[in-house]
Parts: C-alpha cells; structure tokens; sequence
C-alpha cells in the first residue's frame, strides 16, 4: 500500500558566495517522489542570495543556477499546495543531489543559514 | 519520449540605460519552446528608497518602491516565429516582504504570480535552429540616474526528445491556476 512520503534535507550555508553540494540517499521503501519546495531558516537570504541545482537519480530536474525563490512559496499558498510538482519520478534506492550556491545580492547581508529540500513523494508501507 | 528540461542563461548589466544583445543556445534535443522566466541579482546595494549605495556591508534588508522595481525590458526572438515572440518587463524581483505578505501579486515579469507561487509565462515556439535572440534595455539605472549592477537571469523551458522518463512540471497542466489573479 503506498502512503504519502515526505522529507526535508538540510544543507547548511556557513559561508558567502560559496556552493554546497550534498547528495542524500532516499529510503528503498520510498517509490516515487512528486513534488519539491525549498524551506529556510531565513527566507530572506535565501530567496535573494540562492540558486541551486537539483538532480534525482542522475536526471537533472533543475539545471545549475536556477533561482531559489522560483520554488518557494509564502504562507498566502494552502499548505498542501506549497509543492512545485514535477509529475512522478520512481526512485526505490535512488539518490537526490542538491547543489546550493549562494551568490552576493545587494539587499542582503549574509549570515549563516541553512536551506531544506523538503521532497514529497509516496512510500510502500505494509500497515 | 518528450520532457520538459529548463535553460539558464545570465548577462551582466552595469550601465545606466544599458541595451544588450545576446543569444540563447538551445539543446540540440530541443523541439519546442514552451515557458520563459527571469530573474535578476542585484550587484549594487539598493536601499528602501531606491537608491543606491557603493559601499559593502551595512545595508539592512532592502524593500525598494515597487512602482522602481522593474529592472528593464527583455524581447526575445526566433527563427521560426515571425517578429518577437516573447516581450516583458523585468522586475527586479518580489521583494522578500511583499512575497510574505497576502496579496503579493504581479510581481515577477513573465510570471504569474499564484496566491505566492511563481510559475513561468507560457509561449508555444517551435525549435529548428538552436539559437534564439536576446535583446535587454535596462530602465532601472536610467530611472535612478545612476550605473547600477546586476544579473539577469533568463530561464528557458523547452521540449526536448530524451529518452529519460518524463517530467511533467506543474505549469504545463496547470493553465487555469496560472492565469488566476
């Protein structure tokens, strides 16, 4: 029986104009994933200062230099509706990696922060 | 099978007024155009009154007028469209307040902007040659009077023929929620 999956990856962001990439393993009993939405501690810096690049399982989903704040929602989105869809990708065993630069904005000054990938998808479930 | 697959592509602006022309290299699996956004990352500090300081450090959280807020035009072009296929405003961005806020709408040029969601402008372009024309004017130096930095960012969705399993993003099966107001 398939049962709705969801999970945030965090990355931590300690230092300016930097990128960090992180590859994070998806649990075998995880089948597919549908949607992705990007969380922060500081919205702020992340909506003005990010971009990054998303890959699950070796398909490139967002390409390098993708702005952050494209898939960001406010709170003015129904929370179950604060997903970007991407259409079902199975992915049993697979791997997501997520690849965050922080680049210099104007309005912005940089403090630590850290950003979450937060994935939906449906997982297998006996119960 | 066909998928949805997305460009980047970044031009520096530095000057007041500045018109800059560029091109956009497709994929050589792309067959149709089908969505343009843009972005823009601001080089020089703004400030809440739209001005803006060369100095670094120091600048609180910037919430610049909206009505300052569009960074310049951008018309794009293809040699399978007649004339320009693609014309609009560039905003500066949604300022980060203004996206926390409830009625944070048209905002993103080439953006509809839903209850908070951003999805791309959609356009139906066929591809055959693999290049499109750029052309960009910046309107928020000359407003200002002043040399002001930044990138624009130009993302392309296109269709391509790949034999990976398909990624269907929302804004294609979404046309209703993407005109909503």
């Amino acid at each position: 029986m398939l049962k709705y999956y969801s999970k945030q990856f965090d990355v931590q962001i300690t230092e300016a104009r930097k990128t960090v990439k992180k590859t994070f393993e998806v649990d075998k009993s995880v089948k597919t994933i549908y949607g992705v939405c990007i969380l922060s501690n500081r919205d702020d810096l992340t909506y003005y200062r990010g971009s990054f690049r998303l890959e699950i399982n070796k398909d490139e989903i967002y390409p390098e230099g993708y702005s952050t704040k494209k898939i960001m929602s406010s709170e003015n989105v129904e929370p179950n509706k604060r997903c970007f869809f991407i259409g079902k990708i199975s992915i049993s065993n697979g791997l997501i990696t997520f690849e965050y630069t922080d680049s210099e904005d104007g309005r912005t000054v940089f403090a630590p922060y850290i950003v979450s990938l937060s994935v939906d998808g449906e997982r297998e479930s006996e119960i | 099978m066909s998928r949805v697959r997305i460009l980047v592509s970044e031009t520096n602006i530095t000057k007041a007024g500045q018109v800059k022309h560029f091109q956009i290299k497709l994929s050589k699996h792309a067959f149709k155009i089908v969505g343009i956004e843009t972005d823009v990352f601001a080089k020089s500090h703004l400030t809440k009154d739209g001005t803006i300081q060369d100095t670094t450090g120091g600048i609180p959280r910037a919430t610049v007028n909206n009505n300052n807020n569009t960074a310049g035009k951008l018309k794009l072009q293809s040699m399978e469209k007649e004339n320009i296929f693609f014309s609009d405003w560039v905003k500066a961005s949604v300022f980060y307040e203004e996206f926390k806020q409830p009625k944070a709408f048209e905002i993103h040029s080439g953006l509809k902007d839903i209850r908070g969601k951003t999805a791309p402008k959609k356009v139906d372009v066929p591809v055959e040659s693999t290049i499109i024309n750029a052309v960009y004017v910046d309107t928020i130096g000359k407003f200002h009077k002043q040399d002001i930095s930044y990138t624009l960012k130009v993302f392309v969705w296109i269709e391509t023929n790949d034999n990976q399993n398909g990624v269907t993003f929302e804004f294609l099966n979404n046309e209703k929620e993407t005109t909503e107001k």
